[in-house]
């Protein structure tokens, strides 16, 4: 063995070392952007927004038999135990196909036959963004405080009407059928 | 070692070689040269960092730690312009200090410290630069800017000083870099369980890539650095290798069925490679194994008392492997 071979070789576990990453980034990229490529969510989805709780914390509106249905507000009571100070619920449809948020009345909401589970049948979920943010001033970043809708390994921003600006006030009701 | 003295090294050790299988020199006359008092010591030995380099390291460590706790006192009474003099600045000038010194053979040693306060200083520096200069310094595309200059900067400058902290920062950014180009493929596009598995795998990519960076090390003038990416690589690589494993009832078979081939594997290479970090870390690892798997499957079953006796039992058997490998293969080194 001469010495050029000997180089090159005492050079492999560098190249390998090197090559990992970026084999994985490769990997990475294109295991996420193509299953979901030219795929996109055709299933509307309601919502809630501000106070779906009555005093006592018993919910509002609640989704039984695929309806919405209200709940009786409970007895008042002397006894002051827990008051939401949130605005009234509001009752959203979402469509996803133009990315917009339309309000409804619990009339209108009580026609739509809602599916709770957490996937739509074509494969998508809401889910609030995941923080980010510069580890040196942890600015925490917009995108925990916003709502995507994610499947097949893509994300949509998504412009929901909340109540007040407020990102945590959000309660997803079922995915219309 | 330059690269001259390498040629010549490679010359006299090819003669010797060739001298050897004519018979012309035995095995013992060449063992009688080393045996010879006065000889140089082991490179193996000298690489430690003696009680002066430790006081450039310590001395450098508080410099960045008085900068750090000035801005942190006073950062909101700072105009933006003293804001970038006191982190840009400072870095700007502590490795052109750093550079100035390298270039006095005797001066060399202290020259690190200004590069390490520099490497230190480097990731505040452009952030700061950046966000006074009007920009949004929390998305990953600004963040894989920063950490593509810092690592452009680190490993370009080993061009022409070659001190090993240069590296250790290179390398240090080149990770950083690594994490948000994969933070800015993943974006929100994966769904919250998801998104924290490309956390382990990516640890475990960076524990591969950095033992084979040590090992590659090993027999180069930054060796220094060898044991360091040994034991970091094992930790990242092992940690998140058990991670992937899970807890029952969501574990992943392959990762918990694989883990003891991975530890062992590291264990056995502990001797191969001559790395006191591999044999440590995966007797350790092995341990958390143990305890794990213990904890995740035999709690119930045996009964937690019973499982604890025979997990104690097992941890005492690798103590007892890892000492008398330890001793066997270590206890010269």
């Amino acid at each position: 063995m001469n010495i050029s071979n000997g180089v090159n070789r005492k050079n492999i576990p560098l190249i390998i070392a090197l090559c990992i990453p970026v084999v994985m980034i490769i990997v990475l990229a294109v295991a996420i952007y193509l299953p979901g490529w030219g795929k996109k969510p055709a299933v509307n989805f309601v919502y809630i927004t501000g106070s779906n709780v009555y005093d006592y914390g018993q919910s509002k509106y609640t989704v039984s038999g695929g309806y919405i249905k209200q709940n009786p507000a409970p007895a008042t009571s002397t006894i002051p135990y827990y008051k939401p100070v949130n605005t009234e619920a509001k009752i959203f449809l979402y469509n996803v196909g133009d990315n917009t948020a339309s309000e409804l009345t619990f009339e209108q909401a009580s026609q739509y036959r809602l599916d709770t589970g957490q996937f739509s049948k074509d494969g998508y979920k809401v889910e609030r963004g995941s923080g980010s943010g510069d580890f040196l001033f942890g600015s925490g970043g917009q995108d925990y405080n916003s709502w995507f809708i994610k499947g097949h390994n893509r994300s949509k921003k998504l412009n929901l009407k909340l109540d007040s600006g407020d990102y945590y006030n959000m309660q997803f009701l079922g995915w219309v059928n | 070692m330059d690269t001259f003295n390498e040629e010549k090294k490679q010359q006299v050790l090819s003669e010797l070689k060739s001298l050897s299988l004519a018979g012309g020199v035995t095995r013992e006359e060449v063992l009688a040269i080393f045996s010879t008092e006065g000889l140089a010591q082991p490179e193996a030995l000298s690489r430690h960092l003696n009680l002066a380099e430790v006081m450039y390291y310590i001395g450098g460590g508080i410099v960045f730690l008085g900068i750090c706790v000035l801005s942190y006192q006073n950062w909101d009474n700072f105009s933006s312009f003293l804001r970038i003099l006191i982190t840009t600045g400072s870095f700007i000038a502590a490795f052109i200090v750093g550079a100035l010194l390298y270039r006095y053979e005797n001066l060399k040693k202290i020259s690190q410290a200004f590069f390490l306060i520099a490497g230190c200083l480097a990731p505040l520096a452009l952030t700061v630069l950046f966000k006074e200069s009007g920009l949004e310094t929390s998305t990953d595309s600004l963040l894989v800017l920063i950490y593509l200059i810092l690592t452009t900067i680190f490993f370009g400058s080993l061009w022409f000083f070659r001190q090993t902290i240069l590296l250790f920062f290179g390398i240090i950014f080149a990770t950083a870099l690594f994490h948000f180009i994969v933070n800015l493929i993943v974006g929100q596009n994966l769904l919250a369980g998801n998104a924290i598995k490309t956390w382990e795998y990516r640890f475990l990519v960076e524990g591969l890539t950095w033992g084979l960076i040590g090992f590659y090390f090993k027999d180069t003038s930054f060796k220094a650095l060898s044991g360091v990416m040994y034991g970091f690589g094992c930790i990242a690589f092992l940690g998140s290798a058990m991670a992937l494993g899970g807890w029952s009832p969501n574990q992943n078979a392959f990762w918990e069925l694989i883990y003891p081939v991975l530890v062992f594997g590291i264990i056995f290479l502990s001797v191969y490679v001559k790395s006191k970090s591999f044999l440590v870390f995966g007797s350790l690892f092995l341990i958390g194994y143990i305890l794990k798997l213990t904890g995740e499957y035999f709690s119930s079953g045996l009964g937690w008392p019973l499982a604890l006796v025979l997990s104690g039992l097992a941890i005492m058997g690798v103590g007892y492997w890892a000492v008398k490998l330890n001793k066997k293969y270590f206890a010269t080194s």
